[in-house]
């Protein structure tokens, strides 16, 4: 079992932090603030009312308290790192919470007597600090609140992950004091926790505007920033014209950086939405009677989307640890996330500009790359409890929470009624009277179950109770905090009784994995997914008939921007042959795809295999023309990542149309200037992927590259939103490198990485992620019509071609509900949401 | 007759995502709002049967929310259109039959929203005050038949 330390809590750690631990590796978080999500980051900054904000921080907390994996210090400083990989030695000061934020279960005790800073979060309730933590320690019922005393803690480990939180640039340069000029935060801030509405819009007079501007200084001088900041900008401004279409908005930009499938898209939808883009070359931002005017327009609100600042602690930590540093990112070995200090890694803002896309894959992407020097990793053994089953028999226990309850009188048809004061803190009670009692259905009167959900089912399956049999309800959240009465209680309590005695036992499944994976093409990243993946897979395919060439854009962090060619021949030379020993290479085509998550058959001219995983990597041919930094082609996909590099690196004397650099590259942007030509590079994807996505029911965009973790229907990319489950919903099915869209070698390392480490979760045997909630054909009742697996969005059902009837795959299940919704005949069914329980549960709500 | 304070009962389905979440942070900010609201968690806005909410109106509740996550924002990808367009056929077929379709709402309200959440129910059960017992209630009081 590996050990490492996190520092810093970024969109990139916390997935980090969250990978190492499923990956069964010990980690030591070092979170710098109060409490998680206390120090401003970018996903915050740029996007405080996102619904990442809030996933990222239940999935850390979820896996942590899942595999008891990680040890998180707050308020905490590294001191000094001591050693090499596989033996370091970190000093850091700490300081404990006052509100211990895994003990708290938010009886606000502490609110009634003690002295509290409430704190608002971007998502969810808001945090405390309780000033008088000492004279309060006694207050709380679950010794949540602790004495806040520094203290300094010395670790081993075995590698180090720096993740600092980065500071935005400051707006003053562009208004210095103007009215009516904010921070994108700000603006967006206006509206967090109240929806977009017109009544939240105010200017800083408190009337409403006319008129919003946005302003994205990227391509000014100085501006460093992820491409997210535009994407932002053009995603916001289009909320606010759907919100208000009278609304005149306008957008600022020297250029247009947008990243990936479908954001050109954002660009045609503002035009076509009335939004004002304009092109600008210089800004000049004046007091215009109550508003501003920005060059000649007059808008009654700007917000400005400030790009990202060096911060100086930056600079202290690498000194610190013995980091080079370049434009204040940390250097790094190429395509690594590895500095110059073996066993010292960075991930997020601190590596480049990152979006959060790029984040997410970045988190996942580590973990190969720091195993080389951690033990091996245990993960958690994947076992499922078996219950006595019992359908026929119910025997109602009503566990009331006397903390959710709030002394409502509680009258209910049930067989006991069991009243307690802290029922979280006292498992074993439940326990004992589950035992006593003969209890067989439980129904929790208690609080929300995304507090103590999980902690409630798992005392009732110690007591021997399948999960199926437990209703939660949500006493102190959806009743006795919001002003109920003791009717709805009663009402409440009363359904679940109801639905509880019509329960029936789930048995929830497992599927077995072959433990092989396929990786069809023959791109650099398949190869770099093989590398990473032959470490633990014995056996990889590497199905394609010829391997690609290494292409002319490396990346934009200076240390792989100035390869020359020579270099960079030779390390792809030595991955090509380090994969070539071990992997095994069918030198063909595909020719046919079959079966699901799990166990894929693959056929090809002369054989065929079985893999538990697919992995996509077909790249693409690229074309080199003319001089112009090509920004899209006939779709919706952004080129410039790849021909603003090719532009740089050849030095030519380039065009541009909409972007002429990409992330970094602006530090020393190519000698480009407006036009128009033949493009620079030319990304083509290859035919083959017609034939693949049709073989597997995937989707192509316009030109041709992959759809992957984005949603195609829609126009906006949510790529991110996608990334809040795990591995599961991909279906067993990972799409990398230049097949998924024009990238540079840098980034197709962070896609293969996440691709090799997630199938690397699949190559155990999968529980179905929909637990109790997995959908199950009733063969008697199906006609094999097939609406269902249309419904389905995870491709968990399909029509056996035996039976003709519609089955179920476990292992791709989330328990949404969509197919038994649709089913005409009542044969596709959530059984732990039958139509019965629910019919029982409404004739007792309603009373 | 003296006319009774007339007391509403609207049924909640929310999604365990948004909607629900949405309600979570609205309690735990002790935002209030009428008791008539009785929220069932259900997974997904498109859990939830067109049925359902007949029923509901049915077995006598004088309205039904459902409330998702917003467009594009769906834990399930497109649960939420699912469950648009359920709710545009709902209401077409309740007025067509002559009875009330504002009795149906839809909302969508993300896991941030909880103020947003206190509001729409605040309002949503004002409205249904003014607008008085649904016509189920007074087809109950015809002594009609109950259909299973």
């Amino acid at each position: 079992m590996g050990k490492v330390l996190v520092y810093g809590t970024t969109l990139a750690s916390y997935r980090a932090a969250a990978n190492f631990a499923r990956a069964g590796h010990k980690v030591i978080m070092l979170n710098r603030g109060e409490f998680l999500w206390h120090k401003m980051t970018q996903m915050q900054q740029q996007q405080p009312r996102d619904i990442m904000n809030g996933y990222s921080k239940a999935i850390l907390l979820q896996t942590a308290n899942l595999t008891g994996n990680i040890e998180f210090y707050h308020n905490s400083e590294l001191i000094d790192v001591e050693g090499g990989p596989g033996n370091f030695k970190v000093k850091f000061k700490h300081r404990p919470q006052t509100v211990n934020e895994f003990k708290c279960i938010g009886c606000d005790l502490c609110h009634e007597k003690c002295d509290v800073k409430y704190i608002p979060m971007p998502l969810g309730p808001g945090m405390r600090i309780i000033k008088n933590a000492e004279e309060c320690v006694d207050v709380c019922p679950a010794k949540a609140i602790q004495i806040p005393q520094e203290k300094e803690e010395e670790v081993k480990v075995e590698a180090v992950v720096l993740s600092p939180e980065y500071i935005p640039e400051s707006i003053e340069k562009f208004g210095a004091g103007l009215k009516n000029v904010k921070t994108f935060h700000d603006f967006a801030w206006m509206f967090r926790g109240k929806g977009m509405h017109k009544e939240f819009l105010k200017t800083d007079d408190g009337e409403y505007p006319n008129s919003v501007g946005f302003f994205s200084p990227a391509g000014f001088e100085g501006y460093i920033g992820s491409y997210e900041d535009q994407t932002i900008v053009f995603r916001e401004a289009l909320a606010l014209k759907e919100m208000d279409p009278e609304l005149d908005v306008h957008i600022f930009l020297k250029e247009i950086r947008l990243y990936g499938h479908n954001q050109m898209r954002l660009y045609d939808e503002a035009v076509e939405k009335g939004i004002n883009i304009h092109m600008i070359d210089s800004i000049s931002i004046t007091q215009d009677g109550k508003g501003v005017k920005v060059n000649d327009v007059h808008v009654d609100l700007l917000a400005i989307m400030p790009g990202q600042a060096i911060p100086e602690d930056w600079v202290k930590l690498a000194k610190n640890i013995g980091v080079d540093l370049e434009h204040g990112f940390a250097k790094t070995k190429p395509f690594t996330f590895e500095t110059n200090r073996d066993g010292v890694f960075v991930i997020g803002e601190y590596y480049k500009p990152t979006g959060s896309t790029e984040a997410i894959y970045q988190g996942t992407a580590i973990v190969p790359q720091v195993e080389k020097y951690l033990g091996e990793g245990k993960p958690i053994a994947m076992e499922i409890p078996r219950f006595e089953q019992d359908d026929f028999n119910p025997k109602v226990g009503v566990f009331i929470c006397e903390c959710a309850a709030q002394g409502f009188n509680i009258d209910v048809d049930a067989d006991y009624v069991i009243k307690k004061d802290y029922l979280c803190l006292h498992p074993e009670e439940i326990v004992k009277e589950i035992k006593e009692k003969g209890i067989n259905r439980v129904v929790f009167g208690a609080c929300s179950p995304a507090l103590r959900g999980a902690m409630l089912e798992m005392t009732a399956a110690k007591a021997g109770i399948a999960p199926s049999y437990v209703e939660l309800v949500q006493l102190r959240e959806y009743a006795s905090r919001v002003g109920a009465n003791a009717r709805k209680v009663n009402a409440m309590l009363n359904a679940a009784i109801a639905k509880a005695r019509k329960d029936v036992y789930v048995d929830i499944p497992l599927t077995e994995t072959v433990k092989t994976v396929a990786i069809i093409g023959g791109d650099v990243s398949a190869l770099i997914a093989a590398d990473y993946l032959l470490e633990k897979v014995s056996l990889v395919y590497l199905i394609t008939p010829e391997f690609d060439k290494v292409f002319d854009a490396p990346g934009v962090k200076p240390e792989v921007l100035q390869m020359s060619n020579d270099e960079l021949e030779k390390w792809y030379t030595s991955l090509k042959d380090r994969v070539m020993k071990r992997a095994k290479w069918i030198k063909e085509e595909v020719e046919a795809i079959d079966g699901s998550l799990g166990n894929f058959t693959i056929k090809y001219n002369g054989g065929e295999i079985n893999a538990g995983v697919i992995i996509i990597a077909t790249g693409a041919d690229i074309e080199e023309k003319g001089t112009h930094i090509n920004s899209r082609m006939d779709g919706d996909t952004l080129h410039s990542s790849v021909s603003s590099i090719y532009a740089k690196r050849k030095g030519v004397e380039a065009t541009y149309d909409l972007m002429k650099s990409y992330s970094l590259l602006d530090l020393a942007p190519p000698n480009a200037k407006k036009g128009e030509g033949e493009p620079i590079a030319l990304v083509k994807p290859r035919e083959i992927n017609r034939k693949i996505a049709e073989m597997l029911g995937m989707k192509l965009d316009k030109e041709g590259f992959f759809y992957f973790a984005e949603e195609p229907r829609y126009g906006i990319e949510r790529a991110s939103n996608q990334f809040m489950l795990f591995e599961e919903p991909f279906g067993g099915i990972f799409v990398a490198g230049l097949a998924h869209r024009p990238m540079s070698i840098e980034e197709e390392m962070e896609e293969a990485g996440f691709a090799a480490q997630s199938s690397l979760y699949l190559m155990r045997d999968i529980i179905s992620p929909a637990g109790k909630f997995i959908s199950v054909t009733n063969p008697r009742k199906c006609a094999g019509c097939g609406i269902c697996v249309d419904a389905c969005f995870s491709g968990a059902r399909y029509i056996d071609e035996e039976d003709h009837i519609a089955k179920v795959r476990p292992a791709q299940c989330v328990g949404c509900g969509a197919c038994a919704n649709v089913c005409p005949s009542g044969a596709a069914i959530i059984r732990a949401y039958s139509p019965t329980g629910v019919f029982e549960m409404l004739k007792e709500v309603v009373k | 007759m003296t006319e009774k304070k007339f007391d509403p009962v609207i049924v909640g389905f929310f999604c365990n995502w948004c909607t629900s979440a949405a309600a979570d942070l609205a309690g735990t900010s002790r935002l209030h709002y009428p008791a008539s609201i009785r929220p069932i968690r259900v997974m997904c806005s498109s859990t939830v049967d067109p049925v359902y909410l007949v029923r509901a109106l049915q077995e006598g509740a004088d309205a039904t929310i459902l409330g998702g996550c917003h467009p594009g924002d769906c834990h399930y990808i497109t649960g939420n259109y699912k469950a648009r367009r359920r709710v545009a056929i709902v209401k077409t077929v309740l007025k067509s039959l002559g009875f009330d379709d504002t009795r149906v709402l839809l909302e969508w309200i993300s896991g941030s929203e909880g103020p947003k959440f206190a509001r729409v129910m605040n309002e949503y059960t004002d409205y249904i005050k003014k607008r008085g017992p649904s016509d189920f209630k007074y087809l109950d009081s015809l002594g009609g038949e109950k259909v299973d």
